[in-house]
């Protein structure tokens, strides 16, 4: 069934860049245009996406599909441009595409009327190709060239409003912050071609299998998770993805849900073979991840922005995922990654639905009681919330449970305590918003207005994912998921009651505090804050990483830099002036012996003579003797 | 033997004298034709020379040997003389009622210098040195309300006479030990004393004046200042090629290598030389001057290939003395036209040249990088020679001196380029150079680029010159 | 190469079109320039090939001090320190050539010039070393090797667009193109001795360069200092001694080659309209002028090594190439992408993005003759990048030869 797709599956990727060519050489002067043309290449993309996984779920495919053609190719070195369709692509491609499709329908209406609206279409048809190529990959040459340009079009985008300083500096930082991890990338890839002179995913695979240094495997798996840990913004280098909402918000919502992050994950998930061949790095994963998932949401809990908060729980939840791949889980990561990539780009979406109304205010405390005058926008955004703290039946109460299930069964308590209780701050920090914002007793906005349908009908598709998309992976649905999305030897783990329960219990016991700290305001905000000051502000100030690099960026590179400049010129370039200052002033000295006097000039021949002589002479003797 | 083979010089005394007496015969005015009668004659000795080239005869008991190698510097000579002739016209308008004596003298000159590049003999080169040198001391003094050139003319003079009385000496010690002053029957008589190296070494010492190595240099630049600037042209080509052309012959055929390591002793000298001339340039403000701490470098470089003593090393030293005649006499015709036009010989009346007369500045600059040795110049093709043949024969220290030494004289060069092209002048009214001068520097410039882009005829001569050597 | 060159020659051409004064000896200069490369790199004969390359400096020093401009040093210093520095690197290469000539009588029994006979004949390995080490500081001082760069930010900043463009682009990779061709084709005992050394003073270069790139202003010094950072992945690749890293090298000089042009290009337009480089000075130019600001994105992307432009291809074939030879350099190596990420997208920011400033209002975009560069160089990065087999074919063949030289070859020392 629908076998002819697999044929067409590189029209996925080529389709948003070709759009990306034609409006960046010719309709650039026609926004409206673009735009179409933006939307149809991605919703053709989509719609071949859907065949191919319906290929591969429905139609029984068993092997994974390849296809590659040449594309840098010397004695010693071959890189190809490929496709690898299996399970786990398909998942992404219709995550990526559906998601890209959607936020590209929504920011027709929330782009409207900007001056860069055909460069705005054109940044994201590059950003959703790239991404498509990323996932369609068959080796890690391919995987790093899309993986860039993932970096590049983000650059773009959250820089789009290139006007503002902070986006700016928001995009250097997101692109910079990349390179590090990808600098570990690049060279993880490296080593692998050195050691195994392929890059092909199935290639690498059967050689790892049989390959013996464990010491080298860990050294290149960590080189390797590098990468993601930059891309999927992971402790210590996510310190990009809260600033990259300086971005168009519909931007936002597909850099968190759906593109850039994901890319991290995926890589992690595609490569599963080699970080899983090494316990400790496996281990050290499973630490990063819980770390970060900790780490953001505490950070969640006090900001005042409602994009920045958004943000962090996207760290915290890229947190999971990477937590669940340490652990072993990688078919519960994945699957926590789809249904994140839906409910997450539609509170992103929505809460661009409420900016956009308001004007552009982010400040949660500026907001208040806006459910009246945004029904839709509100509805849909608690829908969201709800799937995100993991209400059952919503999508994200599934995922999340596949992932502390994975701990809890998998003999990981420790991490398994740390999910709940990060399962507990995020309920209560997006019910916190969601109090604030939407009900709440403040006075209100009084110019709020419900975005139009161009706009919520997106929403609305994604709230329905967002409630449905778990499913897949359900006991209800027998864990369809894991049958595609898996790899040799994975343990699946039975639905465990008690793990349900308390993960329910803990997302309510969130949201009812927060409904009393907020709502009902039985406890005084405020005052605790006063009274937790010092963590208060510690946790607002994001643990003061930003700064630290910041501080570290100044002294060390730009005082290297300086130091360097200074030895360049004093130095090296010092060196080469006083040699010809030397030089010249040599010519100087031995000017004075230019006297202008016949008996000076004369005394000097004779003197040469006698010199000449005698020198002669002492080599004669020497000679002789 | 026959007549025929002498005819260079014969023509050449001939010429001399019939200038000189030209100028007491025509009234002033009509001394205008001494010019073209003066080049036209050496244009048709240039034929005359051209067609006894490969001619190979021993005269007078060897006192005196018609050659390839003698008739490649006669050839040279000429040519150095018409170049001169040719620029030295408006420079001279001046001196209207004593131009006869220039011309005149200029002959005598070359006629010493032709004597001296075929002299088989040590007393017969002296005499051809001697007349050369006198001419000289005549030409420096030439003007003679000029403190300077008076003061230039003593000068040479005085040391002049020093370095003959010490070239003299040699040739007096070698006669001791030898019995001959023929050339050609030393090497047979040679043996290893003492007062034969001290011979040597005066013989040397009188050769490295004329050619202002260092520590023999000092009088150069002096000279170079205050003598007209057609004569210091001809000085530092002419006289210096001389020279040349009289060491090569006496030092190879002579004095045999194996007994006493001459080349060592001129590797060092010419080492200094090069250094010490370069760095002195660099910081030289008037071009005359500059020009001759130029020439004493390149006096340097030319030596490397009499050190190496090889084939590339003597073709080097004859094509390089071959294509120095071009390169030089386009510079000094250019700073004759500039003197003549200024009135100046510092280095800023360049300014602006090549806005001012774009061809004289080109060919100034194609010519001082020649001298600098930049391809596609013939000077490339000339160090190129002498270097191998000194890298063949194991001095690679001298070759770096030498290479290093000359990318830096390419500062001073440019520095003359730099005034042309963007200094700036007040006076910017165009400069027509005279006809004469002009065909003098187009003929440079095609010497020089020709030789630098095709050396193969001239490098073929100089192959057959040096077969008397191999 | 050839490519290359008439790329670059055909767009400096354009480039420049705007020199209204002394227009006549301008273009001549530049067509000697033009010429000079051309044959240095058609050439088989050593002594060609040397005259070529020496005929282009003093083209380049006229034209610097009639054209160029001051700002940090004087034009006239730039020109001289320029032109000085690489004619006594280049007589290191003389003094190379000319032995080796002579050498080669010795060994072949008849002296030549001809690269490859001269490739044929098998050195004593001291000689070679020997060779080797004067070629690399010749043609290293002409490919800005650490510590021999000094002359070539401050020639670029003082020289005219058109210079800079061609110098950048194509000039500098003659000494690579010396190094490979002549350097490792005739003497690969020699390259094999010296080539670590040099691997360590190219990661000098890369590192050393991109952290000065940081503290510039002038944004002729950041691309100067830019190009010294690169050549250093060239030299690498040339020093690591194998197939890959060579091919790398090769890609890498075509690839700065298009990129420096362009940003020289880029670099030059603005300056003649705004009569300032300093990045300070600048900002928010993206509102006024969208396709200087598009040239800039391409050349500023490519510099930092992006795929999808030509330089990614290099640098990651260098990386792999150099990779096998020399582990802790390379990782050394490539940690430069981050340091040359921060500067490009610092002065890119700096530049082009941020608040529109009105001061700069009056600036035209580019037009007309002005979009030739960003054409021609654009398209070039860009195709090399995407299709980067079309190029590889084309490299392929001129390498072949090099394969069996380096056949048997051990790098001598560990890094």
């Amino acid at each position: 069934m629908f076998a002819w797709s697999l044929e067409l599956a590189w029209l996925i990727v080529l389709l948003p860049f070709a759009a990306f060519a034609l409006i960046g050489l010719f309709l650039h002067r026609w926004p409206r245009l673009s735009a179409y043309l933006s939307i149809l290449a991605i919703g053709l993309s989509f719609g071949l996406s859907v065949l191919v996984a319906a290929h591969v779920f429905l139609g029984g495919m068993q092997e994974t599909f390849e296809v590659s053609m040449r594309w840098l190719a010397m004695p010693g070195l071959n890189v190809d441009m490929g496709l690898l369709i299996d399970g786990l692509t398909a998942v992404m491609l219709i995550v990526v595409t559906s998601v890209a499709l959607l936020v590209q329908i929504y920011s027709w209406g929330y782009m409207h009327g900007d001056p860069g609206f055909s460069s705005y279409y054109a940044y994201q048809s590059v950003f959703a190709g790239a991404m498509l190529g990323l996932v369609l990959a068959n080796n890690f040459g391919q995987l790093f060239v899309f993986w860039e340009l993932v970096g590049l079009a983000s650059y773009l985008l959250i820089g789009f409003w290139f006007g503002r300083h902070s986006a700016k500096n928001a995009a250097v930082k997101a692109f910079i912050t990349n390179r590090v991890g990808d600098f570990g990338l690049l060279l993880g890839i490296l080593f692998l071609q050195i050691i195994f002179g392929t890059l092909n995913f199935s290639g690498l695979a059967a050689e790892v299998a049989g390959y013996t240094n464990t010491a080298i495997l860990i050294v290149v798996s960590i080189l390797l998770l590098a990468g993601p840990i930059g891309k999927s913004a992971q402790f210590p280098l996510h310190v990009w993805l809260p600033d990259a909402m300086e971005g168009p918000t519909p931007v936002s919502a597909l850099i968190h849900a759906a593109t850039m992050v994901a890319a991290g994950v995926y890589l992690i998930a595609r490569a599963f073979f080699i970080f899983s061949a090494t316990p400790e790095v496996m281990m050290l994963i499973a630490v990063i991840g819980g770390f970060t998932a900790l780490f953001a949401a505490t950070i969640a809990l006090v900001q005042n922005d409602i994009k920045r908060i958004l943000a962090y729980s996207t760290l915290s939840q890229l947190g999971y995922m990477v937590m669940a791949m340490g652990i072993g889980a990688m078919t519960a990561g994945m699957f926590h990654l789809m249904t994140h990539a839906f409910f997450k780009s539609l509170l992103f979406l929505a809460a661009g639905s409420v900016i956009h109304a308001i004007a552009g205010e982010q400040d949660i405390w500026k907001m208040g009681r806006l459910k009246d005058k945004m029904p839709i926008t509100t509805w849909t955004f608690v829908i969201g919330a709800l799937a995100l703290a993991g209400i059952p039946p919503l999508s994200g109460f599934w995922s999340k449970d596949e992932i502390l299930l994975g701990a809890f069964a998998g003999g990981y308590t420790g991490l398994y305590l740390l999910g709940t209780l990060v399962a507990f701050m995020t309920a209560f920090y997006m019910f916190r918003l969601i109090f604030v914002v939407f009900f709440g007793s403040g006075k209100g906005v009084e110019k709020a207005h419900e975005s139009p349908p161009v706009m919520t009908i997106p929403l609305i598709i994604l709230a329905v994912m967002a409630v449905i998309a778990g499913f897949v992976g359900s006991p209800l649905m027998d864990y369809a998921f894991a049958r595609f999305v898996t790899y040799p030897g994975a343990v699946h783990y039975e639905a465990s009651t008690m793990v349900i329960a308390i993960s329910s219990l803990v997302a309510i016991a969130g949201i009812g505090l927060a409904w009393a700290i907020y709502q009902k305001e039985w406890i005084n905000h405020l005052q605790m804050r006063e009274r937790f000051s010092g963590i208060y502000t510690l946790l607002y100030n994001k643990y003061y990483i930003d700064e630290l690099y910041h501080w570290l960026g100044q002294r060390f590179v730009y005082g290297t830099a300086k130091a360097l400049f200074w030895f360049d010129i004093y130095v090296v370039n010092g060196l080469v002036n006083g040699l010809a200052a030397l030089t010249g002033g040599a010519g100087k000295v031995l000017r004075y012996t230019e006297t202008g006097q016949v008996q000076t000039y004369a005394a000097y021949m004779l003197a040469g003579v006698i010199v000449i002589v005698g020198l002669v002479v002492l080599a004669g003797f020497a000679l002789l003797i | 033997m026959s007549w025929t083979l002498l005819s260079v010089e014969i023509a050449l005394a001939a010429l001399g004298s019939v200038l000189l007496m030209l100028g007491l015969l025509l009234p002033e005015k009509g001394r205008r034709v001494m010019q073209p009668v003066a080049v036209i004659a050496l244009l048709g000795i240039l034929i005359l020379g051209g067609g006894l080239y490969t001619a190979q005869y021993s005269l007078f008991n060897g006192n005196y040997q018609i050659d390839p190698f003698g008739s490649f510097f006669k050839l040279l000579f000429v040519a150095a003389g018409i170049l001169v002739i040719l620029s030295a016209g408006r420079y001279l308008e001046r001196f209207e009622e004593r131009v006869n004596e220039f011309y005149s003298f200029m002959i005598f000159a070359l006629l010493g210098m032709v004597v001296m590049a075929s002299a088989g003999e040590l007393i017969t080169l002296y005499i051809g040195l001697e007349l050369m040198t006198v001419s000289f001391y005549i030409l420096t003094a030439y003007l003679l309300q000029d403190k300077l050139s008076a003061e230039a003319g003593l000068k040479y003079l005085i040391l002049g006479a020093l370095s003959s009385a010490i070239l003299l000496f040699g040739i007096s010690l070698v006669y001791a030990v030898t019995g001959t002053t023929v050339i050609a029957d030393m090497a047979a008589q040679f043996s290893m004393q003492p007062v034969m190296i001290a011979g040597i070494i005066l013989i040397l010492t009188g050769f490295a004046f004329k050619i202002s190595l260092v520590p023999f240099h000092m009088w150069a630049p002096d000279i170079y200042q205050g003598a007209p600037i057609p004569v210091t042209a001809f000085l530092a080509v002419g006289s210096k090629a001389a020279a040349f052309a009289a060491m090569v012959r006496v030092f190879v055929i002579a004095f045999p290598v194996s007994t006493f390591d001459w080349p060592l002793l001129l590797a060092i000298l010419a080492a200094i030389t090069i250094v010490v001339g370069n760095l002195i340039a660099l910081v030289q403000t008037d071009i005359k001057r500059l020009l001759a701490y130029s020439s004493i470098a390149q006096a340097g470089y030319i030596i490397v290939g009499l050190v190496a003593y090889n084939t590339y090393g003597l073709k080097g030293v004859l094509f390089y003395a071959m294509l120095y005649v071009f390169s030089n006499m386009g510079a000094f015709a250019a700073a004759t036209i500039v003197e003549v036009e200024t009135g100046s010989t510092d280095i800023k009346a360049f300014n602006g040249l090549a806005r001012r007369s774009p061809m004289v500045a080109a060919i100034m600059t194609v010519c001082m990088l020649s001298l600098a040795g930049i391809p596609p110049t013939a000077g490339f093709v000339g160090k190129f020679y002498l270097f191998s043949g000194a890298i063949q024969a194991d001095y690679l220290w001298l070759a770096f001196v030498g290479l290093i030494m000359s990318m830096i004289s390419v500062y001073y060069y440019l520095k003359v380029a730099k005034a042309m092209y963007i200094g700036t002048n007040d006076d910017v009214s165009a400069i027509k150079p005279g006809k004469a001068v002009g065909a003098a520097l187009w003929v440079c410039l095609a010497g020089t680029l020709l030789f630098g882009l095709y050396p193969g005829p001239l490098s073929n001569l100089a192959q057959v010159a040096i077969q008397i050597f191999l | 190469m050839l490519l290359l060159t008439n790329l670059i020659g055909f767009s400096a051409v354009y480039a420049s079109w705007k020199v209204a004064d002394r227009v006549k000896e301008f273009f001549s200069l530049l067509l000697i320039l033009i010429t000079g490369v051309m044959g240095t790199f058609l050439t088989t004969d050593l002594f060609i090939f040397f005259m070529f390359y020496e005929v282009v400096v003093i083209p380049i020093y006229l034209l610097v001090i009639m054209f160029g401009s001051s700002k940090r040093v004087t034009k006239e210093y730039a020109g001289m320190k320029l032109t000085i520095y690489l004619l006594i690197g280049s007589a290191f290469l003389l003094v190379a050539l000319v032995a080796l000539f002579v050498k080669s009588k010795a060994i072949l029994g008849f002296p030549t010039m001809d690269m490859f006979t001269l490739a044929s004949a098998d050195f004593p390995i001291g000689f070679q070393i020997f060779e080797f080490v004067l070629m690399a500081l010749g043609f290293g001082t002409l490919l800005s090797m650490f510590p021999f760069h000094a002359w070539s930010p401050d020639g670029y900043a003082g020289a005219p667009t058109a210079v800079s463009m061609i110098h950048a682009g194509v000039l500098k990779k003659i000494g690579g193109y010396g190094l490979i061709r002549i350097g490792l084709m005739i003497l690969p005992g020699g390259a094999a001795y010296v080539a670590p050394i040099i691997a360590v003073l190219a990661l000098g270069n890369v590192v050393y360069a991109a952290f000065i790139c940081l503290s510039q202003k002038d944004l002729k010094y950041i691309v100067g200092y830019s190009s010294v950072s690169h050549m250093g992945y060239v030299l690498i690749g040339i020093a690591a001694l194998n197939l890959i890293s060579i091919n790398g090298a090769i890609i890498m000089m075509f690839a700065h080659g298009v990129m420096a042009a362009l940003f020289f290009a880029m670099i030059g337009n603005l300056y003649e309209k705004s009569h300032t480089r300093n990045v300070d000075d600048f900002g928010g130019l993206a509102h006024q002028m969208p396709r200087l600001a598009t040239g800039f994105m391409i050349a500023g992307l490519a510099s930092l090594g992006l795929p999808g432009m030509v330089n990614f291809i290099g640098e990651f074939t260098i990386f792999v190439g150099a990779f096998g030879t020399y582990k802790v350099l390379t990782i050394l190596a490539v940690s430069g992408i981050i340091f040359t990420a921060l500067y490009i997208l610092r002065t890119l920011g700096a530049v082009l993005f941020g608040p529109r400033r009105p001061e700069w209002d009056h600036l035209q975009d580019l037009k007309g003759v002005e979009m030739v560069p960003l054409l021609v160089l654009g398209a070039a990065i860009l195709i090399g990048g995407i299709a980067p087999f079309t190029l590889m074919d084309l490299i392929n063949l001129g390498v072949g030869d090099l394969v069996a030289q380096l056949g048997s070859l051990q790098i001598g020392g560990m890094f």
